[in-house]
């Protein structure tokens, strides 16, 4: 634990931190860690959650708007009442839970060889405090990406902020972050920002886009944006934050094909507050420090079948593992990764041997496949999300150049992620023709 | 002798996750009131239709938003009309939220206002708060 490095530590002192012993660690106590240390718990494991803030609930909590639920519970939520839903079940149980607790490391940053046992280090309003289990759960969730990812030229006053964080300032600090403002991003947090600036009396000159779609769900386009009139500008981008001390305005562009600024077409739009809504990325520091590959599509952990990480034991769930659209598909995996860790630590998983080893892989424009790998020859769900909106494509799934399914031809939009389930046959069809790699293809059809 | 003009509209159906692309075909009156919704396509279930009609006639939305709590561990609640009420209602059910005062503790489902706006629905709470 070179990191932490002390005195302390030196002395000897170390010694002294409490260890508490568990089946399952589940980290983050979002909708995937609840839904995940549920799902454990239902399977007779003992469960810890960790969470850094003072409740359950996650993002949920300032999530404050209906949309949630329709699947899950086939009814429309907000996002408090399908966070209350789960937070109420978790307190029904004797789920461990420490909350206001920040996980410093898991297996003290090294890969552990023989990885009987995991541990989670945390710091707790009562000191250092050590959690050990057979099975450890990410479930972190994600962040948003920040101006200087996008690199906006111009200057660094105040008032740009991420589209979340501007939620959390209004829906749960009772903060105002501004009074006229410009929102970069059709994605759905930008979308739904449009509104809630809205209804507080924050105008909302526009949301610009800089592809040539809306990112977000229909219905966030049309009951955030098309209810209250606030205009999207598509194949458009900020080029040019202005202001000294706090913004004063924006410089927006139109944009090419090639998604290049077009110069002669920008404009000057005059506004104290720009909200970023342009994109989220799984938060793995953790993951990695715990020797957990990546991948670079996703961001997040290279998983099998049963959301079961490259080490052993560790498994992954929600938005640590891919960005999803709906909670309640975060719920449905989480669930599974909940199970599939219990069954881990309790040694009474099917699939402890692995019947085969397969890599899945997206092509066409398919931008990713999850999992990335199969060990087993079953029904298998796989996820993927398309790169660019098409009005007719199909999926295919190869191996070894040889097509073993095609599906029907249908739409596909980015903003959607995929489920397609893989049946056990066509796995074994893979392994006999002797294949390493199962190929997950979205090829759009050429009108004729 | 008919003023009337027949329009077609494309919005999307927001009722379930499918969000079918509906195209409807209205009829107006000189002063571009709905006098009838002639057709509607591309619901792959009824609820697509029914969603068509109420959404020329009165659009319906819940509203969400916070009042502030006090006494409690969090410095807002988030509330919601209990069931969808008129959108061209909600600055104005806004405007009577904002001045609201909560006292801890809460729970999810709570009555935070009763009857808001004359609508017989009320808003609740989406939350508990100790």
């Amino acid at each position: 634990m070179a990191e932490f490095k002390s005195n302390a530590i030196d002395c000897g002192v170390v010694e002294a931190v409490q260890t508490r012993a568990f089946d399952v660690a589940v980290i983050g106590g979002g909708p995937a860690g609840m839904a995940a240390a549920l799902a454990a718990h239902k399977a007779g494991a003992r469960v810890a959650i960790v969470e850094r803030e003072q409740h359950l609930g996650g993002i949920l909590r300032q999530c404050i708007h209906p949309g949630f639920g329709l699947s899950h519970f086939k009814q429309e939520l907000t996002g408090p009442e399908y966070a209350q839903r789960f937070i109420d079940k978790v307190h029904a149980t004797d789920i461990a839970l420490f909350l206001n607790s920040m996980v410093l490391g898991i297996d003290s940053g090294e890969p552990a060889e023989d990885t009987a046992v995991h541990t989670v280090t945390l710091m707790s309003p009562a000191g250092m405090l050590q959690l050990t289990g057979r099975a450890v759960v990410l479930a972190m969730g994600c962040r948003e990406r920040t101006r200087s990812e996008i690199k906006i030229p111009g200057s660094r006053p105040a008032g740009v902020f991420t589209a979340g964080l501007a939620q959390r300032y209004i829906n749960i600090e009772n903060l105002k972050p501004g009074s006229r403002a410009v929102i970069l991003g059709s994605g759905d947090i930008g979308l739904i920002m449009a509104r809630r600036c809205t209804l507080e009396g924050i105008s909302v000159e526009g949301v610009y886009e800089l592809m040539p779609y809306a990112n977000g769900l229909r219905r966030n386009v049309k009951n955030c944006l098309d209810d209250f009139g606030v205009p999207l500008h598509l194949s458009t981008t900020v080029t040019r934050v202005i202001g000294h001390d706090r913004l004063e305005a924006v410089e927006v562009s139109q944009v090419d094909e090639r998604l290049a600024p077009i110069p002669g077409t920008e404009r000057i739009i005059p506004c104290d507050t720009l909200l970023l809504s342009v994109g989220l990325i799984p938060e793995n520091e953790l993951s990695v420090a715990a020797g957990v590959e990546l991948d670079p599509r996703t961001r997040g952990a290279v998983v099998d079948q049963s959301l079961q990480t490259g080490v052993p034991g560790i498994f992954a769930c929600g938005n640590v593992l891919h960005v999803h659209d709906l909670a309640d598909n975060v719920t449905t995996e989480s669930e599974r990764a909940g199970a599939a860790a219990a069954a881990y630590a309790l040694g009474t998983g099917a699939g402890a041997v692995p019947d085969c080893e397969l890599t899945v892989s997206p092509a066409g424009i398919a931008g990713y496949a999850l999992p990335g790998r199969i060990t087993a020859v079953a029904l298998t769900k796989l996820n993927f999300r398309v790169r660019r909106p098409v009005d007719a494509a199909r999926v295919r799934i190869l191996a070894g150049g040889v097509e073993l399914f095609a599906g029907k031809v249908r739409p596909f939009k980015p903003s959607v992620m995929e489920s397609f389930p893989l049946p056990a046959k066509v796995i074994k069809q893979a392994l006999d023709l002797g294949a390493s790699k199962i190929v997950l293809s979205v090829d759009p059809i050429e009108e004729a | 002798m008919s003023t009337n003009a027949t329009e077609t509209l494309q919005f999307n159906c927001t009722t379930c996750p499918s969000e079918c692309l509906l195209t409807v075909e209205v009829e107006r009156d000189a002063n571009g009131a709905v006098v009838e919704v002639r057709s509607v396509t591309g619901n792959n279930c009824p609820r697509g239709d029914k969603f068509a009609h109420q959404e020329l006639t009165c659009p319906m939305r819940v509203l969400t938003t916070t009042v502030a709590v006090s006494g409690g561990d969090e410095a807002l609640l988030p509330v919601r009309t209990a069931e969808a009420i008129p959108l061209e209602l909600h600055a104005q059910a806004m405007a009577l939220i904002r001045g609201l005062v909560v006292n801890a503790p809460i729970r999810m489902g709570d009555v935070v206002l009763k009857d808001l706006l004359n609508t017989n629905i009320n808003l609740i709470a989406s939350m508990d708060i100790e």
